[in-house]
């Protein structure tokens, strides 16, 4: 017996395999996990790191000299260009998609989620139906809608009408909207379904035995017992106000006063902006990143701070 | 005056819908008393306008109208789509003409058609299908592998970092801040990831809600069948291959499945990152505008429908565990 561990006299061999077990384990465990780290490091902290220089990133356009300015802020904000004016109708876009996402859809999806929760009659078909938008490819659904209101479309032929949705400055974006409307509503139909099925059954039974209507129970117990849930994903929502966009680019392709800021970040890293020269394009889309992280850290820390105080209701 | 009546028009719906759902209650409460061995009385069957008219039943009525209404919006486009991929293209062609009715000749050749004209940067629609198939199944069964074994180091080891290494995926999940699309840009095509299967070492990348969400699902597997298994000599890989990993694999799957329908209708990294090597979600948003000249919207149509094909298999197989019916391992007691 040469030490003692908690009392129990141990040898030292016993402490060096024990030790070489443990560093086996290690070496185990960091065999699993060293991959995404690598990743991690790559993709996250090198990315991350590496958006900051690109945002200042200027290019001239004759030489293609590199240089570090302000020159892409400037550029970006400036009043009277075509890409400062793009960028306006872009926030704009996109905050109204991000409103038509928080105010309506996500209340209307949640209430929709709690009458499949109450089994109203052909619950069970209405899930899958309404969970079909979710599995279809985008490129799909666009078409059929591209088709069903665009040029040569069925609402054209039914109606005889020549007003092209999609082709209007005064009704595409509207068309849009509702575009993501449609297909959109039931996007976060699962999570609310699933907030519902924890519901303790006793209090429900409580609520039908104390003469509840469904609206009561809606409000009294449904609404308090998932309100934590809710209220977290609509704060979460808050931190993607400037990640809000639609399909422009399977519907309209930005033209018609539908462009959004995804869309025009795209079109920027691509180089495929209207007007911008390809050497200037990536810094302009680094600038525009940058910007849009440094509005929504704060937000998002500020978000993170009140979700930490929510109270989850006990049940 | 038009507007009154479609007003009265939609009270006359809810009342009978309401009227309906009162029947059907009944329907269900004699069924139950019977099932019970009780006698049902004619009183049950007297028409009780109270409960028609019941704030709980016309809710449920104007509910039910406004999601017969959606589900329909939802399933039209989908239906016409069909059809109109088997009418005849072309300006001359049925699809112009009888854009309501069914097909007068039920043209199943534009599935062939489409299989032998639709093509993307010098790729068949067979080579896309290959594309698609193996982008969206590599990148579901890299990304679930690789965080369900992150995700049970981190539960169920205790090393340095492993705080830290959780602090950061709440984080990550929480405040999305990330590197730039132009970042990620350059360093895939600086790496030279671009335009090749490499790119699927991009899904190795496990932060993410599918980490939480394993991570949490470790948290209510026993460590006891792991401790029995270390006591008869299994080391730490056949340990986690043998005895841990089985356990969690409803959810692998589960999660697995959409990632895999995520992928294989993702268009924008396609776009991005493998513009030679387009899938099929790519290469049928790039034949459009081909098949939007040539007026074959019928070909197109079907092409798409073929696209949507494995999906919907998928789904018909699977739906249950889509929705949500995710069993839960471990020991009892």
């Amino acid at each position: 017996m040469n030490t003692e561990i908690n009392g129990v006299g141990v040898t030292k061999d016993y402490l060096r395999e024990n030790k070489i077990r443990r560093v086996k384990e290690l070496c185990c465990i960091w065999s699993v996990l060293i991959i995404p780290l690598i990743m991690l490091a790559i993709f996250w902290v090198y990315g991350t790191i590496q958006s900051i220089p690109i945002a200042f990133e200027h290019r001239n356009e004759l030489t293609g000299e590199v240089s570090y300015d302000f020159y892409n802020f400037r550029y970006l904000f400036g009043d009277f260009t075509t890409t400062g004016r793009v960028l306006l109708e872009s926030l704009k876009n996109s905050l109204l998609y991000w409103g038509l996402g928080f105010f309506i859809i996500t209340p209307l999806s949640y209430l929709m989620a709690y009458f499949l929760f109450k089994k109203i009659p052909g619950y069970k078909i209405y899930r899958y139906i309404f969970f079909f938008p979710q599995i279809v490819s985008s490129v799909i659904l666009s078409s059929f809608f591209l088709y069903l209101v665009g040029n040569n479309g069925l609402i054209k032929q039914a109606f005889g009408s020549d007003l092209l949705l999609l082709r209007n400055s005064d009704t595409a974006m509207l068309t849009m909207l509702f575009y993501n409307f449609y297909f959109g509503l039931c996007a976060n139909l699962l999570y609310w379904l699933s907030a519902f099925a924890r519901l303790p059954d006793e209090v429900l039974e409580a609520g039908k035995i104390d003469g509840c209507n469904v609206l009561q129970e809606f409000i009294y117990i449904a609404l308090p017992c998932t309100w934590s849930f809710l209220a977290t994903m609509l704060m979460l929502m808050v931190t993607g106000i400037l990640s809000s966009g639609g399909a422009t680019l399977l519907l309209t392709g930005g033209g018609y006063g539908t462009y959004d800021l995804p869309y025009y970040e795209y079109l920027l890293t691509t180089s495929g902006a209207e007007g911008i020269s390809e050497r200037m394009s990536q810094g302009l889309a680094g600038c525009l990143g940058l910007v849009k992280g440094v509005i929504v850290l704060p937000v998002a820390i500020l978000i993170n701070h009140f979700v930490n105080k929510i109270e989850a209701v006990e049940f | 005056m038009d507007f009154i009546w479609l007003m009265v028009a939609l009270v006359g719906i809810v009342i009978a819908v309401s009227i309906v759902f009162a029947v059907l209650a009944k329907v269900r409460m004699a069924k139950s008393l019977a099932a019970r061995g009780v006698r049902v009385s004619r009183q049950l069957w007297r028409v009780n306008l109270k409960k028609i008219f019941k704030l709980s039943n016309l809710i449920f009525a104007i509910v039910f109208i406004f999601f017969l209404i959606y589900a329909v919006m939802l399933l039209f486009p989908v239906v016409w789509g069909f059809l109109s991929s088997l009418k005849s293209g072309g300006i001359h062609g049925e699809y112009f003409h009888n854009m309501f009715g069914l097909p007068t000749e039920w043209k199943f050749s534009n599935y062939v058609q489409a299989f032998e004209t639709i093509s993307d940067s010098g790729i068949s629609f067979v080579g896309m299908f290959w594309n698609s198939t193996w982008f969206a199944l590599g990148s579901a069964w890299i990304t679930m592998e690789f965080t369900a074994a992150f995700a049970y180091v981190l539960n169920k080891y205790k090393f340095r970092g492993r705080a830290f290494l959780y602090g950061i995926a709440l984080f990550m999940v929480s405040v999305p801040i990330g590197a730039s699309m132009v970042s990620t840009y350059r360093l895939i095509y600086d790496l030279n990831l671009d335009n090749s299967m490499l790119i699927l070492v991009t899904a190795a990348n496990v932060y993410g809600m599918n980490l939480i969400l394993t991570y949490a699902y470790w948290t209510n597997i026993s460590w006891t069948y792991a401790e029995a298994a270390q006591m008869d000599g299994a080391g730490f890989y056949y340990t986690y291959f043998k005895i841990m990993r089985p356990q969690v694999l409803p959810l692998m799957f589960t999660l697995g499945l959409l990632a895999f329908i995520t992928k294989w209708n993702d268009y924008m990294s396609p776009l991005l990152y493998l513009p030679d090597m387009p899938t099929l979600a790519t290469g049928l948003y790039r034949f459009r505008s081909i098949a939007e000249r040539k007026f074959d919207y019928p070909s197109l149509y079907a092409g798409m429908f073929i696209c949507l094909l494995p999906i919907l298999i998928i789904f018909a197989i699977f739906s249950d565990r889509l929705l949500g019916k995710v069993s839960m391992g471990g020991i009892k007691g």
